[in-house]
């Protein structure tokens, strides 16, 4: 179940670049926008009147550059844009063997199961991760480039529940990859649990239960500690959620 | 189970639903053989190659391969076996290169030597993508990525289908060098009669998931023949009642016999009735796979 071979992630990586480059410079994008714009944003508040319920809450973010930047990056943009790209990197992993029916051919290899699933579980995780960081180390060193003042450890404090978050939507998608063998109906699938997951977060006593609030970090921002044991939970959840997987893959028929 | 054979299946039955792809396949294949294993599109073929390499599981049974079971040990009978499957799936997006460096990373005992070699005879263009090829040269390419490791067992799941007469020669003839010589075992599933005929010293007949029969090419040659006899008076059709005689064509007094068994016995008990002229002719082996899978009509003596 935990095997590796590095010539089939050698395959899935040459395979998934593109994902990888195209995802990584729409969160670059994002970032470095979000830090060019923190001057114009800040000028229009001051110009515009807001709603009173968000008044206090906008004005606090916006008083402190690292505080803006966190609640712009974490609690807006990545956890959306990282739901998107979790959920397209697992949805072709088996599936796209088995639609282009390759899967014979990779199978004729000596090859466990386990180890083609460990290979291509990890693989497009690791590279969701490097995506997530790299976008997010982007995000800082632009804030340096521009002359801002940033609080390095407070705004990476939220990238280990992103990425906890994110793995666990990977999980998701990689599992209906699995079970459905075809990548829109896993897209498909993953999607509306996704959007199902997010209901919780509606509900105040709810809340801690959504993936969504997690990956958002609002604890973080106030306090600026890491949620270390939701953290936990939600990897230890993705590593079910791939057993289960793996545990399917063993019994298929090819 | 034996060292004398590199595939051994008992009771081997694969179920799909309602379907029984494969039913109780019971077969055994001579270490140095070519196995030409028959059958037509759906006959349970592709199933039973998948069973051995353990890509899909058996409802029942038992198969080994090399003398490894398939359901504990595929990882290793693959390690020990060469697969060019049906279409020769491959990545598309790769090039001929690329597909050689990554069979290169996966392949137990890959040599580049070895693989220069069978690129040099078959001279495919390293940098063409794969979804550039024609089917020929992508069954060419499969073909290397399996003979390169030097398996002990090539299993070829309808090789040659959609190349011309000139490149399916080409094909077979490589396999027949580079495995046959160094004392390998060649199992070739097809509906490409002329081929098995021309490669295989023996086969196998399947047909809606069951075995038919299973014989040495020369054996199979020598049992399995047709009998033309013009009688002088028609006669009674008890005649024909004997195990050795499969189908019965024709009427009133022209009929022609086919014989699966016991050549003598049929013609001794055909001159019992007068006679003009009693005819052996030998069957091809696409007359003998028309008659074990029922492929052309004729009186089926029961």
């Amino acid at each position: 179940m935990f095997g590796f071979s590095s010539g089939l992630a050698w395959k899935e990586l040459s395979e998934i670049r593109w994902k990888v480059i195209v995802s990584f410079l729409v969160l670059a994008v994002l970032g470095v926008s979000l830090v060019v714009l923190y001057g114009y944003i800040s000028d229009l508040l001051l110009t515009v009147p807001l709603p009173e319920v968000f008044r206090d809450q906008i004005t606090w973010q916006m008083a402190d550059f690292s505080r803006y930047l966190y609640a712009n990056w974490y609690s807006k943009n990545l956890y959306q844009v990282a739901t998107v790209i979790a959920l397209i990197m697992g949805m072709n992993a088996v599936a796209g063997e088995v639609s282009r029916k390759t899967i014979s051919f990779l199978l004729s290899f000596p090859l466990s199961r386990g180890q083609m699933a460990w290979t291509k579980y990890l693989v497009g995780l690791l590279a969701l991760w490097v995506v997530i960081v790299g976008a997010t180390l982007i995000l800082l060193g632009s804030a340096v480039v521009a002359g801002r003042t940033v609080d390095t450890p407070y705004l990476l404090a939220g990238l280990p529940a992103s990425l906890a978050g994110a793995a666990f939507l990977y999980s998701l998608s990689f599992l209906f990859s699995v079970v459905t063998r075809d990548g829109v109906k896993a897209l498909a699938a993953s999607g509306i649990i996704a959007l199902a997951l997010a209901v919780p977060s509606w509900f105040g006593r709810l809340r801690e239960l959504s993936v969504f609030t997690l990956m958002s970090s609002a604890t973080t921002l106030v306090t600026g500690q890491v949620e270390w044991a939701r953290t936990l939970v939600f990897l230890a959840l993705s590593l079910v959620i791939y057993a289960a997987a793996a545990y399917k893959l063993q019994r298929e028929d090819f | 189970m034996t060292d004398e054979y590199v595939i051994e299946t008992r009771g081997l039955t694969k179920v799909f639903g309602a379907k029984r792809a494969v039913d109780d396949l019971n077969l055994q294949v001579r270490r140095g053989s070519v196995f030409g294993f028959l059958g037509p599109n759906g006959a349970g073929k592709t199933t039973t190659i998948k069973m051995l390499l353990g890509l899909t599981k058996p409802t029942s049974g038992e198969a080994r391969v090399l003398g490894l079971d398939v359901r504990e040990r595929s990882v290793e009978v693959r390690r020990r076996v060469g697969v060019v499957a049906e279409d020769a799936p491959l990545y598309d997006h790769m090039t001929v290169a690329e597909t050689l460096a990554f069979a290169s990373r996966l392949a137990a005992d890959w040599d580049d030597q070895r693989a220069a070699k069978y690129m040099d005879i078959f001279r495919l263009p390293m940098q063409a993508r794969v979804r550039d090829l024609s089917r020929g040269m992508r069954g060419q390419l499969a073909l290397i990525l399996a003979l390169t490791p030097e398996p002990e067992l090539l299993i070829l799941d309808e090789p040659t289908a959609g190349l011309d007469p000139v490149m399916r020669r080409e094909f077979l003839s490589t396999v027949l060098d580079e495995v046959t010589a160094r004392g390998g075992t060649v199992f070739m599933s097809s509906h490409v009669l002329a081929e098995v005929e021309r490669v295989a010293d023996t086969v196998g007949i399947i047909n809606k998931g069951k075995l038919l029969m299973v014989k040495d090419m020369t054996e199979l040659k020598e049992t399995e023949k047709k009998v033309r006899v013009h009688f002088q008076v028609e006669p009674d059709p008890a005649i024909f009642q004997h195990p050795g005689i499969a189908s019965v064509e024709g009427q009133g007094r022209r009929y022609i016999v086919t014989v699966t068994s016991d050549l003598e016995g049929v013609l001794e008990r055909l001159r019992t009735v007068p006679h003009f002229v009693i005819d052996v002719v030998d069957l091809n082996l696409e007359e003998i796979f028309m008659q074990y899978t029922g492929g052309k009509s004729g009186v089926r003596i029961q």
